[in-house]
C-alpha cells in the first residue's frame, strides 16, 4: 500500500495505491485523519490505483464522509476502478458520496462552487 | 602518574572515600563542587585538586579559612603526594595511592572524568580486575550470586525486577532505581521502580538517557550530571537534583529488551566504573531471563485468550439454528466457516406459524467486533421479524437500530427473507448483500435483486421488496461474498461464475448436498491459501 499526498488550489488530495483491506486500511485512515485533523476540508481521494477494497476498507470512507459532513467540508471520490466500483454499488454505498470519473473533473467540482 | 585514593573526614560524620585517576576535583560547600562537604567553616568553593604532568597539586580557590598542607597553609599551587594529609575547615582530606583503601568501611569511590560510557562487552567479565578491595568485591560477588541464584528459580517477571531492584539497593545504594522494557509496539516503558523514602519529584525517565543506553548498547555511568556535556542540553536530568546516575542495557544476542538506571542525589554518594560493572552483570544475568519470563507470560496470555476465544467460537456457533427440517414444506441446510475464531457472518431461520423467515448477512471487518455486530443484527432480526410485519419493515427498523449513534460506522450487509410455506411466495429484501442463486426447473440462475443500503449507515433508508413464486422443488441459496471473493495462492477469486457453476451442477440435490459442495468447491479452489473472510452458504429448497 502507497499513499500519495499533494493539494491544488487548496483542495487535498489523497491517492492510495494497491489493496484497501483489513491489512492497509489503517494507513489510509491515519493518512486521511492527519489531513483532516490538520484543517484540510476540501478532500479529494484518487481511486484509480487501487484494485480492491474491503469491506474494512468501505467503513473508512463511511467515517470520513461522516466527519466531513459534520465539520461542512467537501469530499469527492475518484477515478473509481470498476472492482472497486462494484464493492461500492453492492453495499449500497455509491449515493453516500460524491463519484468524479478523474480527479480532474472531481477537482472542477471545487472551482465551480 | 599513579592515582590517588583521597579519604575525606568532615566533621561529626562518616568518611568519604575517593579516587582519582587524573582531571581535576573541587571541594566546597557548594553544590557546584565535585566534592560537597557539608562543613559550614569551609568555602563555597574551597579547594582544587589537579592532575599535573608530574604529579598532583592542591590550590586554595580563594577559601576564607585557607587550605593546609601537612599543617602549612598554602598559597597557590602546592604539589601533594600519598602520605600527605590535607586540612580544608575542619575536615581532613588523608592522601594515599589509588587502590589503597585506609580501612574498611568505604561508601564507595569516584573518578575526576565525570562520566563513561563503555561497551557493555567490554566491561562484562572483567569484574575480578580490581582485587584489592575484598570486602567491597565479596559484597558485589554476593549480590551477583543471589541474583543468579534468584533467576534459577520459577519467578515471574514482576518478582524478577523486584528482585534485581533489591540487589541494586543493597549492593549500590541509589535513591532511586527504575526499569524500562520495551513493549510489544517497540516503545519503552517504566515496568518497575522504586526510590528511598524522602525521594521527590518525578522519578526521572530521560528520554536523552534511553537513548543512549538502549539504542547504542551502551553502559552509562555519569559520576557528576553537572559536568556531563551529553546531559547539558536534558532539562529533564539537569533540573531533576540527580548528581550521579548509572545504567545499563538489559540486553542478550537478540537485542535490547530495556534498561535498567539507578540515581543519586547525593553529593557525596557518587557512581564508580566498578559499580557500573555490577550493574551491567546484573543487567545481563536479567536479561535472558527477562526474554524467557516475557515469551511465557505472552504464551500464558495468549492461551486465556486462546480459551476466551474458543468459548466465544462456541457461543457464536450456538447462536446459529441447527435443527433444520422443523416442516415437511421445507428442506434447509447452512454452513457458517469463520476465517478467525470468531467471525462476522450470519445466518438465521426460524418459523412462525406458515412463515419461514431467514436471513444471511456479513458484518463489515473481521474478528471480534465484527461477532459482536453479528451477534447484535441476530437479535434485532428475532425481535423485529414477526408473522404481521412486512420484511421491509423488518429490515427498516433493524437499519435504524443499528444506525443509532453509530460513530464508527460498523455496517452489515443482509439478504432477509420470508417465505410462506403454504403457497410457496418469497418475499426478500437486500441491504448491500450479494443476490441469492435460484434454482428452478428453469436454468439456475443468479436472482435479479432490488438493492438497498447496507445496514447502519442511513437511519431513516428505506428499502424495496422483491417477490418471488416458488414451485414445488425450488431451491434458493443465500451466501456471504466470502465465497465469491475466496482467493487462492495465485491471487485469484472464486467468483460468480464458479459459483454458478457448482450451483448448476447440484441444484437438484438436497439442500445439504448443494452447501456441502459449494464448500468443497471454494475449499478446493483456495487450496492452500489462508482464508480471508467468514464463508457463509444457506439453502432453502421448497417441497
Amino acid at each position: 500500500m502507497q499513499i500519495q499526498q499533494s493539494s491544488r488550489d487548496g483542495v487535498a488530495i489523497v491517492s492510495p495505491r494497491g489493496r484497501i483491506d483489513t491489512t492497509t486500511s489503517g494507513a489510509v485512515e491515519d493518512t486521511i485523519r492527519h489531513l483532516v485533523d490538520g484543517g484540510a476540508r476540501n478532500l479529494i481521494v484518487d481511486l484509480s490505483g487501487v484494485e480492491y477494497i474491503s469491506s474494512a476498507g468501505l467503513r473508512v470512507f463511511l467515517v470520513l464522509a461522516k466527519r466531513m459532513r459534520d465539520l461542512r467540508g467537501k469530499l469527492v471520490l475518484s477515478g473509481m476502478t470498476e472492482p472497486v466500483r462494484q464493492v461500492f454499488q453492492l453495499a449500497g454505498f455509491m449515493a453516500l458520496f460524491l463519484v468524479e470519473p478523474t480527479q480532474d473533473s472531481a477537482f472542477a467540482t471545487f472551482t465551480r462552487a | 602518574m599513579s592515582g590517588l585514593h583521597l579519604r575525606i573526614e568532615p566533621p561529626g560524620a562518616e568518611p568519604i572515600d575517593r579516587e582519582c585517576e587524573g582531571g581535576a576535583l573541587t571541594f566546597g560547600r557548594s553544590a557546584g563542587s565535585d566534592v560537597i562537604i557539608a562543613d559550614q567553616s569551609m568555602s563555597r568553593q574551597h579547594a582544587r585538586i589537579a592532575a599535573r604532568d608530574n604529579g598532583w597539586i592542591v590550590e586554595d580557590l580563594g577559601a576564607r579559612n585557607g587550605t593546609f598542607v601537612n599543617g602549612v597553609r598554602i598559597d597557590g599551587a602546592t604539589p601533594i603526594a600519598p602520605g600527605d594529609v590535607l586540612k580544608m575547615g575542619a575536615s581532613t582530606i588523608r592522601i594515599s595511592e589509588r587502590g589503597v583503601t585506609p580501612d574498611t568501611g568505604a561508601l564507595g569511590t569516584g573518578h575526576l572524568s565525570s562520566s563513561i560510557f563503555r561497551k557493555v562487552s567490554d566491561i562484562t567479565g572483567d569484574l575480578d580486575r580490581d582485587a584489592t578491595a575484598p570486602a567491597r568485591m565479596a559484597a558485589r560477588l554476593k549480590a551477583l550470586n543471589d541474583f543468579h541464584r534468584a533467576m534459577a528459580e520459577p519467578i515471574s517477571l514482576d518478582a524478577l525486577l523486584e528482585q534485581l531492584l533489591d540487589r541494586l539497593f543493597a549492593t549500590l545504594h541509589p535513591e532511586e532505581g527504575v526499569i524500562l522494557l520495551r513493549q510489544s509496539d517497540g516503545t519503552m516503558a517504566t515496568a518497575s521502580s522504586r526510590r528511598l523514602p524522602g525521594a521527590k519529584g518525578e522519578l526521572l525517565v530521560s528520554r536523552r538517557l534511553v537513548s543512549e543506553v538502549v539504542d547504542k548498547a551502551t553502559a552509562a555511568l555519569v559520576s557528576d550530571i553537572e559536568f556531563d556535556e551529553r546531559f547539558a542540553g536534558s532539562h529533564s536530568i539537569v533540573g531533576s537534583g540527580i548528581r550521579s546516575i548509572l545504567a545499563a542495557p538489559i540486553g542478550d544476542a537478540a537485542g535490547c529488551a530495556g534498561m535498567v538506571a539507578i540515581y543519586s542525589r547525593a553529593s557525596v554518594r557518587r557512581f564508580s566504573e566498578e559499580d557500573l560493572e555490577l550493574l551491567v552483570s546484573l543487567a545481563s544475568a536479567a536479561a535472558l531471563r527477562i526474554r524467557n519470563v516475557a515469551l511465557a507470560e505472552e504464551a500464558a496470555s495468549r492461551r486465556v485468550q486462546d480459551r476466551e476465544l474458543a468459548l466465544a467460537h462456541d457461543i457464536q456457533m450456538a447462536m446459529l439454528p441447527r435443527r433444520f427440517a422443523e416442516r415437511p414444506e421445507v428442506d434447509a441446510a447452512a454452513a457458517l466457516i469463520p476465517a478467525r475464531a470468531v467471525g462476522g457472518d450470519l445466518y438465521d431461520f426460524f418459523i412462525t406459524g406458515d412463515s419461514l423467515w431467514f436471513i444471511v448477512a456479513d458484518a463489515a471487518g473481521k474478528g471480534v467486533s465484527a461477532a459482536l455486530f453479528m451477534a447484535i443484527t441476530r437479535t434485532l432480526f428475532r425481535a423485529v421479524a414477526h408473522e404481521d410485519v412486512a420484511v421491509a419493515t423488518v429490515v427498516e427498523k433493524m437499519n435504524a437500530e443499528l444506525a443509532r449513534d453509530n460513530e464508527r460506522q460498523f455496517f452489515v450487509t443482509a439478504l432477509a427473507g420470508r417465505m410462506d410455506l403454504q403457497s410457496g411466495e418469497v418475499t426478500l429484501v437486500s441491504a448491500g448483500h450479494p443476490a441469492p442463486l435460484h434454482g428452478s426447473t428453469a436454468a439456475p440462475r443468479v436472482l435479479p435483486m432490488a438493492n438497498g443500503v447496507s445496514l447502519g449507515i442511513v437511519e431513516d433508508a428505506c428499502y424495496a421488496e422483491v417477490r418471488l413464486m416458488l414451485a414445488h422443488g425450488d431451491v434458493l441459496v443465500l451466501f456471504t461474498d466470502g465465497v465469491t471473493e475466496a482467493v487462492n495462492s495465485a491471487g485469484g477469486m472464486f467468483g460468480d461464475g464458479r459459483l454458478l457453476e457448482t450451483f448448476r451442477a447440484h441444484a437438484t440435490k438436497p439442500s445439504g448436498e448443494i452447501v456441502a459442495n459449494i464448500v468443497a468447491a471454494v475449499n478446493e479452489y483456495a487450496s492452500s491459501a489462508p482464508q480471508e473472510d467468514d464463508i457463509t452458504v444457506l439453502a432453502l429448497r421448497y417441497r
